[in-house]
């Protein structure tokens, strides 16, 4: 039966593995996403989920005993926040390159050093050129509905890739909000069981990763490289089956807010894409045309859809919740694939970037209301006057 | 492609004639829409040829007696040599072997060895209780490996 | 989780001569082993043991990166690499998933052999902690470590298994440290011992006693739990001896006492094969290359070491050893 209930992310990730019936789980406690795995250890004991649950021994073995379990043939499930992402850095390319469908729930966290429990997607962003499927959620709801569509996209024959479902620590995993549990049987329809091609079987034998020599890793790559090109194929596919079953209206790649008529955008990810559009909301009444390009993918990056959202607008911000210290535009990551992206367009928008919420500070209305009188300032002068603005860190002006 | 060059000014030609004798200047018709796929999708096409592809998932099947695809035997540079007469088919031979080169032949009730894979280590004639192998040089015999194309 | 789950499974019948074996090979000719390669021969002989219902876990090693050169491997079972790192990890995912595939019926087969085959390195160095923690969950496999007592995939380094004394790469012996390597080796079958609830049976082998070896990894599949093995697989490209005393290499380190036979099984240990004289480890030691350099000293360092080993063992009640075949 559907039903409505109030979950935080870290629990909607729990009841979207319980919906997609996965049969081998390896936790590992590291804060914030640990949640997840308390909820589905609860789960299992009460009878709720038929699965193997593993304790593993750290977050490096995690991916490792999902990895064995996804070639043996099960659905498998992990995750992971902050420097368990980058322990469990080395298993990332041998289970995106051995074809292996896992998913593992990212509630990120800041890398250390020291400890810092507040959120910041670097843990994950890190892990982009690994070869998995990847994407933010900005609401409880979009956990659950991208737990499901992760897997079907995931473990569909044209891809067989693994999967970051990644949430903002703490804003996302950690505070409640509506999620619609559907009906067993719409997950049923959504999501088939999954089928290894080629799994580790006593009964028909296979050899899977046998050394290779150099020439031949090229051609793997590429062959990898190849798959991404299928991929969004399948998610356009997967979301528009999902829109049908399940009663939503997602737009496969984009959440975008208020774009039509705007003449300024941020693009942003995550859960403080809420907070944006609130900002906006305020912005418009004070008449700038303002609106927000979200997107839900990072892996594959959209860039077509990215480049036709922004291909109209005068100014854009790229709102950065993660590092690359010493980095082309020396402050986030999203800024240097969303100037990519904008490059080829014949009326390329400006384009600078604000680090905000790193550390798991607060992003708050007052920084968007800045981010926006940058972007007009921008407009005005003809001018990025600067790549990155890093919000309360600047030197004071005389002005 | 020169054909087509001179139908297209032919008709640029006519089209001409029909604007002066009009007396209107007909804009060039526009080019084709671009899809945004097209516009900003230009991620080109990638294409393994046959010969360099790697199988999905480095994923090959499992050999099933022999995996051919790997020869050791132009490897060894001793052969072992077995006397069937003092052979006691203890099967010490059979049992020392990485490379499972030895093996029965129950219908000869002889020991018979691999030529392909053997890498001549020589395991299996020190290893001998009835002293039946001795290692003898591989290019004594006819079908040894010859392992110089050129002599120096 | 499925303690009291009745699954299906295999008992293998003890061998009981070599003309008795299985005839048919899991681990066939046409890889690029060494000349003579102990880890090959051991595996040629456990996959034999282990029959076609078998899964191997193979981490980075010699068993990989020999064995699988290039896109092609000899495991006519199934077979998956694994990082040098996380074997036990690896193998406990997998036995997992047939867990749970077959309390969904969605796999109606006998519950396969799962075996890891790692090495030195990889079962107490680098793979410690997944091998530890796969004992401590109780996962019904078996993890294997050959031990060629160095990393020698890599060209030959020290591994915490490599003897005293040895010459590695690593451990060069030059006009500081005359005996090259300084530290005693680490005792793999004892870490499992002292600290695993789980684990139902620990056993050592030796290539030089196929017999034994198989029977062992046949009585390590039956019990349903982590098992262990110790497998000696001497390297002759390590330790710097002529290829073809790869089996005498292994019949002189359990003659000499630098290698012990024996199992542990519920808390008793029983020993399969005690000399009645041992011989001196200079007797062992004279072939390798990797010894040549050691002093008197030195020597008597690792025979004083070898000597207090064996003095453990004479209190307990010995076994017949296994009948070998007559000439």
């Amino acid at each position: 039966m559907a039903q409505e209930k109030l979950l935080s992310g870290c629990a909607a990730a729990a009841q979207g593995a319980k919906y997609a019936e996965v049969e081998v789980i390896c936790s590992f406690p590291i804060r914030p996403y640990t949640a997840i795995m308390m909820e589905l250890a609860r789960m299992v004991a009460g009878g709720e989920l038929d699965a193997e649950f593993l304790h593993g021994e750290g977050e490096h073995a995690q991916v490792s005993v999902v990895l064995g379990a996804s070639a043996a043939g099960a659905r498998a499930y992990t995750g992971s926040s902050g420097v368990g992402v980058t322990y469990a850095f080395e298993v990332f390319s041998p289970a995106a390159g051995g074809r292996y469908p896992l998913q593992m729930a990212i509630a990120d966290r800041t890398l250390d050093p020291p400890g810092d429990f507040g959120s910041e997607h670097t843990d994950a962003m890190s892990a982009r050129d690994q070869g998995w499927l990847m994407g933010w959620a900005a609401t409880p709801q979009e956990v659950f509905d991208n737990t499901l569509i992760n897997y079907r996209v995931g473990e569909d024959p044209k891809v067989m890739l693994p999967q970051f479902v990644c949430q903002d620590g703490y804003f996302l995993s950690h505070i409640p909000d509506r999620v619609i549990l559907p009906e067993r049987s719409q997950v049923r329809e959504f999501l088939p069981p999954y089928q290894a091609p080629h799994p580790l079987s006593p009964v028909c034998p296979v050899s899977h990763g046998p050394q290779i020599r150099p020439d031949q890793g090229a051609a793997m790559d590429a062959q990898r490289a190849a798959t991404f090109l299928d991929v969004p194929k399948v998610i356009k596919e997967a979301t528009d089956d999902f829109n049908r079953i399940f009663g939503r209206k997602f737009d496969p790649f984009l959440e975008t807010y208020k774009m039509e008529d705007a003449q300024y955008a941020f693009f942003i990810q995550g859960a403080h894409a809420n907070t944006c559009k609130n900002a906006i909301n305020s912005l418009r009444k004070q008449g700038l045309k303002v609106g927000m390009v979200r997107p839900r993918w990072v892996r594959p990056w959209p860039t077509v859809e990215i480049a036709d959202a922004l291909s109209r607008v005068k100014a854009v911000a790229s709102v950065e919740t993660s590092t690359s210290y010493g980095g082309a535009m020396r402050g986030g990551n999203l800024i240097h694939e969303l100037r990519a992206t904008l490059y080829d367009l014949p009326k390329r928008p400006m384009v600078t970037s604000f680090m905000a919420g790193l550390g798991g500070d607060v992003v708050l209305l007052e920084d968007f209301h800045y981010m926006a009188k940058i972007l007009q300032k921008m407009v005005k002068d003809k001018k990025t006057h600067q790549y990155v603005y890093w919000i309360g860190f600047e030197e004071e002006k005389e002005e | 492609m020169k054909a087509k060059t001179k139908s297209r000014s032919k008709n640029q030609k006519v089209r001409v004639k029909i604007q002066k004798a009009k007396g209107k200047v007909q804009k060039a018709r526009p080019s084709v829409k671009l899809s945004s796929q097209e516009k900003w999708g230009r991620f080109g096409s990638i294409n393994v040829p046959k010969d360099r592809e790697v199988p999905f998932g480095a994923i090959t099947p499992a050999p099933v007696k022999q995996q051919e695809l790997f020869m050791t035997s132009n490897w060894r540079i001793v052969r072992p040599v077995i006397d069937h007469e003092k052979c006691t088919r203890c099967f010490t031979c059979y049992i020392s072997c990485p490379d499972s080169c030895w093996s029965f032949d129950e219908k000869a009730e002889k020991m018979e060895w691999n030529w392909k894979f053997c890498k001549g280590c020589q395991i299996c004639i020190n290893e001998c209780p009835a002293d039946a192998l001795k290692a003898v040089p591989e290019l004594d015999f006819e079908d040894g490996v010859v392992r110089l194309e050129k002599p120096f | 989780m499925a303690d009291t789950f009745d699954y299906r499974k295999q008992i293998l019948e003890p061998i009981k001569s070599l003309r008795g074996a299985p005839r048919d090979e899991m681990y066939v000719p046409g890889h690029r082993t060494c000349s003579g390669c102990g880890p090959a021969l051991n595996y040629r002989l456990v996959a034999k043991a282990a029959g076609p219902h078998t899964i191997f876990i193979g981490p980075t090693g010699c068993m990989y990166v020999a064995n699988s050169s290039y896109l092609c491997t000899p495991y006519a079972v199934s077979w998956i690499h694994s990082q040098i790192t996380n074997g036990g990890a690896v193998t406990s995912g997998i036995e997992a998933a047939y867990k749970i595939l077959a309390r969904k019926k969605k796999y109606d087969g006998p519950f396969p052999n799962i075996i890891c085959m790692a090495g030195d390195g990889g079962s107490v160095d680098i793979g410690l902690q997944a091998m530890s923690a796969m004992m401590y969950r109780g996962h019904d496999a078996l993890f294997i470590c050959y031990d060629n007592e160095s990393y020698a995939n890599t060209g030959i380094q020290t591994s915490p298994t490599t003897p005293y004394g040895a010459n590695t790469t690593f451990t060069p012996p030059g006009k500081v440290i005359p005996e090259g390597k300084t530290l005693f080796p680490k005792d793999p079958p004892q870490l499992v011992i002292g600290g695993h609830p789980a684990v139902k049976y620990v056993a050592t082998t030796c290539i030089a006693y196929p017999l034994d070896l198989m029977n062992k990894v046949r009585k390590a599949l039956n019990y349903d739990g982590p098992t262990f093995l110790h497998m000696l697989t001497p390297c002759p490209k390590g330790w710097k001896f002529d290829e073809k005393l790869t089996r005498e290499m292994g019949r002189l380190a359990v003659e000499t006492g630098m290698w012990t036979l024996y199992e542990w099984e519920n808390g008793a240990y029983k020993y399969s094969h005690i000399p009645k004289k041992y011989k001196p480890v200079s007797e062992y030691m004279k072939f390798q290359g990797r010894f040549t350099h050691l002093k008197e000293e030195h020597i008597a360092k690792m025979q004083a070491f070898v000597d207090q080993k064996i003095s453990k063992i004479k209190a307990i009640a010995v076994e017949a050893p296994i009948p070998t075949p007559k000439a």
